[in-house]
C-alpha cells in the first residue's frame, strides 16, 4: 500500500488530541511530522500536549513547535474549551524530547523532499502555513492538497458569524485560501452536525488500558464541553477533517468560492461560501456539507479500538 | 378584523406583486405607501407604485422618500427588473397624485394619528425607516413590528455574504434592527423556498382579467430573469412579508438575535443571525425559515381574484 504522507498542524486542544490517536494507528498515513500552533492553548502548552500524545501513543514521530502569535490580531485562547492545559483535566506524563524548533523548515524540508506529495492536515489556526507560504512561494507546486478543520457556512462557534481556528488568525486564513493549493474545507457545518453521546464514549472500549482510559477521559471531557447552546455531544472537530483524507463516503460537498472576511466588526473571521454562486470568482475551495453519519460512528470506533489491543 | 399598516417599498416585480395582495386582502387598513430607491431610482420606483395602484383601480396616499441610502451611493438592479424597474406588463402612466411630504413626515403623520399599533412593511431597502426611526424615535411606541423582506441566515444573492435590500443599506438596516421593535424577517432563508413555477403563472394568467394578466406579465418577466441564473423558478421574495402578515400558518419560524454586518469587505449588509446565543441577548427577530409553497401560491391566486 502506498501511504499518503502528511504533516499534522495542530494546537491539541481536546479534539485535536482524539485527530492524532486516529492518525498515529491509521496504516494509511506516513506521518512526516507533527507540527503546533498557538490556538487552543499558548504554543508552549499544546506544543507540550503534542509531545506527551506522541510519546503516550508509543510513537517517534518528529514534533515541531510553530507560531507563538497570530500573524496579525491580537492572540486569543480556548481555555473556555480546552482547559489551562489545553487538554482540560487530562494530565499526562512529562514528555521526555523536546520538539524541533522551527516548523516552517520541517513543513518546507518535507515538502522539498516529496516532490508534491505531501497533504498537510491544518487543524489549528492557519498561521504555521501562511508564515511557510510567504516565506517559500514555491510550495505552492510542492503541496499536493491542504484539509482543514475550521471556518462554517452556515453559523460560526466563537461568534454566530466565525469559527474558532479562523478567528484566531484571520488573515493567515485568507493567505492559506488565496494561496492556490488545493484545499478542502471541513468546517461546522460538518462537525456540528454529529458527535458522540456519552453513553458513545462510554461504549467505546470493551476493554481498557491505559491509552484507552486517557481516549475515554479526553472525550468524555469534550462531552457539553462547548457550552449549553450546543447538544451535549463530543464533537469530533479535528478528527473529521483528518478522516476526510480516509474514506471517500465520509463527507460530501462541493467546490466554492470562500472569501476571508478580515475587515467585519460582526463577521470578522467568517468563511463567506458563494454558496449561491452569485459571483464567477475561482472556486478555492471544497467545502463539506454533509457528513455520513454511519460511516462517521464506524469509522472513529474502528479506528479507536485498536488502542484495546496494545 | 383588519389593522393599519404603512408599506415602504421600491416596485419591483415581487414589490408591485406584494402590493396587490396587501391592497387585496381584507387584513390590512392601508394608511399610506412610502417609496425608496432600490431595485430603481426613486423615481421610477415611484413612478412604478403609482402606476400598479391606478392599474388596479386602488387609492393610498404614497409619498416619495430617500433618492439614495443613508450613507452610501444608491445601487440598482436593472438586471433584475429591467430598465423601468417594471419591465414586462404594459402599464399606462398614473395621474395618482403624490403627497407634498416626505415619506417619513407621512410616516409620522399616520403614526401620530393612529390609535392603534401600526405595522410597517418594508419590501426595499430600509432607508426611509431607518430614516424615520432616527428623527422620530418617541413614535417607535406607536409601531407593532416591522415585517421586512431583506437579510439572510445563510448566504446572499447580491453577494456571497448578503442580500440586495440590506446591501443597499446595511446603516439603515441597522437601525432598524437595533430599534428595539419587534422584526419579522423574510430573507433568503425563506423567500427562496417561494418558487413561482410556470404553471403557477398560468394558474394566475387563467383567472382571466385585466390584472390577474398584469401579474402574470410581471411573473413571465420575473422568471426569465431567474431561469437565467439557474432558479428553477421565480423566487417572489417580498410577497413573502405580505403573506406572512395575513396568514402566519404559512411559515414556519425561530426567534434570534439578529444584527447587521456594516464593515465588511465581503460581508457588507449580511444579517448575522446569533443561531447558537453567541452574544447572550434576547432575540429581536422572528426569522422566517420554511414555506408552505402551495398554500402560498393559492393565496396568491385567491388574493389575485379580487381584482375585476
Amino acid at each position: 500500500m502506498r501511504k499518503i504522507p502528511i504533516i499534522i498542524d495542530c494546537d491539541p486542544g481536546l479534539d485535536d488530541a482524539i485527530a492524532l490517536f486516529v492518525a498515529f494507528e491509521s496504516p494509511e498515513f506516513d506521518i512526516k511530522a507533527i507540527t503546533t500552533v498557538a490556538g487552543n492553548q499558548t504554543i508552549e502548552k499544546v506544543t507540550k500536549n503534542a509531545l506527551q500524545l506522541v510519546e503516550v501513543a508509543g510513537k517517534d514521530i518528529l514534533v515541531a513547535k510553530g507560531a507563538r502569535v497570530p500573524l496579525f490580531r491580537e492572540q486569543v485562547i480556548a481555555a473556555y474549551v480546552h482547559g489551562e492545559n489545553g487538554l482540560k483535566t487530562t494530565v499526562l506524563p512529562e514528555p521526555k524530547k523536546t520538539a524541533h524548533p522551527d516548523a516552517i523548515k520541517v513543513i518546507y524540508e518535507e515538502a522539498l523532499k516529496l516532490k508534491g506529495e505531501l497533504v498537510i492536515v491544518a487543524v489549528g489556526p492557519l498561521t504555521n502555513l501562511a508564515q511557510a507560504f510567504m516565506v517559500h512561494p514555491d510550495l505552492k507546486d510542492l503541496i499536493k492538497k491542504i484539509v482543514i478543520m475550521g471556518g462554517g457556512h452556515k453559523f460560526g462557534n466563537i461568534t454566530p458569524a466565525a469559527e474558532f481556528n479562523i478567528f484566531a488568525d484571520p488573515e493567515a486564513a485568507k493567505v492559506v485560501f488565496e494561496f492556490g493549493v488545493e484545499l478542502v474545507m471541513v468546517g461546522l457545518d460538518v462537525t456540528m452536525a454529529d458527535g458522540l453521546t456519552r453513553t458513545q464514549v462510554t461504549e467505546l472500549f470493551t476493554h481498557h488500558n491505559e491509552t484507552t482510559r486517557i481516549i475515554e477521559h479526553i472525550l468524555l471531557d469534550m462531552v457539553n464541553g462547548e457550552g449549553s447552546a450546543y447538544k451535549p455531544w463530543a464533537y469530533i472537530h479535528d478528527a473529521m477533517a483528518l478522516m476526510y483524507l480516509l474514506y471517500d463516503d465520509l463527507l460530501e460537498g462541493d467546490y466554492y468560492h470562500v472569501d476571508l472576511e478580515t475587515k467585519g466588526h460582526l463577521t470578522y473571521g467568517k468563511t463567506v461560501v458563494d454558496y449561491y454562486h452569485t459571483h464567477k470568482k475561482n472556486k478555492n475551495a471544497w467545502v463539506a456539507f454533509h457528513v455520513n453519519s454511519e460511516r462517521f460512528h464506524q469509522a472513529l470506533k474502528e479506528r479507536l479500538s485498536i488502542y484495546e489491543k496494545r | 378584523m383588519s389593522f393599519p399598516i404603512l408599506f415602504d417599498c421600491d416596485p419591483g416585480h415581487d414589490d408591485a406583486i406584494a402590493l396587490l395582495m396587501a391592497f387585496a386582502s381584507d387584513r390590512f387598513d392601508i394608511k399610506g405607501v412610502t417609496v425608496t430607491g432600490g431595485n430603481q431610482t426613486l423615481a421610477k420606483t415611484l413612478n412604478n407604485a403609482r402606476r400598479v395602484l391606478s392599474f388596479a383601480n386602488k387609492t393610498a396616499r404614497i409619498a416619495p422618500g430617500c433618492d439614495k441610502p443613508l450613507m452610501r451611493e444608491l445601487e440598482v438592479a436593472p438586471q433584475v427588473h429591467g430598465d423601468t424597474g417594471l419591465d414586462g406588463p404594459y402599464l399606462p402612466e398614473s395621474d395618482l397624485p403624490v403627497e407634498d411630504k416626505h415619506a417619513v413626515e407621512l410616516m409620522k403623520e399616520v403614526l401620530e394619528n393612529s390609535t392603534e399599533l401600526v405595522t410597517l412593511i418594508a419590501t426595499g431597502p430600509l432607508t426611509n425607516v431607518g430614516l424615520f426611526l432616527t428623527m422620530y424615535p418617541e413614535l417607535k411606541v406607536k409601531i407593532k413590528q416591522i415585517a421586512i423582506m431583506g437579510g439572510a441566515m445563510i448566504g446572499g444573492n447580491w453577494t456571497s455574504g448578503a442580500e440586495f435590500n440590506i446591501l443597499v443599506d446595511p446603516e439603515a438596516a441597522h437601525i432598524v434592527f437595533n430599534s428595539g421593535l419587534p422584526i419579522i424577517m423574510a430573507g433568503l432563508d425563506v423567500t427562496h423556498k417561494a418558487l413561482i413555477y410556470k404553471e403557477d403563472i398560468e394558474r394566475v394568467r387563467s383567472v382571466g382579467k385585466k390584472v390577474s394578466t398584469m401579474v402574470a406579465e410581471l411573473l413571465d418577466f420575473f422568471a426569465k430573469f431567474h431561469q437565467s441564473m439557474g432558479y428553477k423558478g421565480a423566487p417572489l421574495h417580498d410577497a413573502c412579508a405580505v403573506a406572512y402578515l395575513i396568514d402566519p400558518s404559512l411559515f414556519t419560524s425561530k426567534e434570534y438575535f439578529v444584527d447587521i454586518e456594516t464593515q465588511g469587505e465581503f460581508t457588507t449588509g449580511a444579517t448575522v443571525v446569533d443561531q447558537n446565543n453567541r452574544y447572550g441577548k434576547k432575540p429581536n427577530t422572528t426569522v422566517l425559515l420554511d414555506i408552505n409553497r402551495e398554500k402560498f401560491v393559492d393565496l396568491l391566486v385567491e388574493l389575485v381574484k379580487h381584482y375585476a
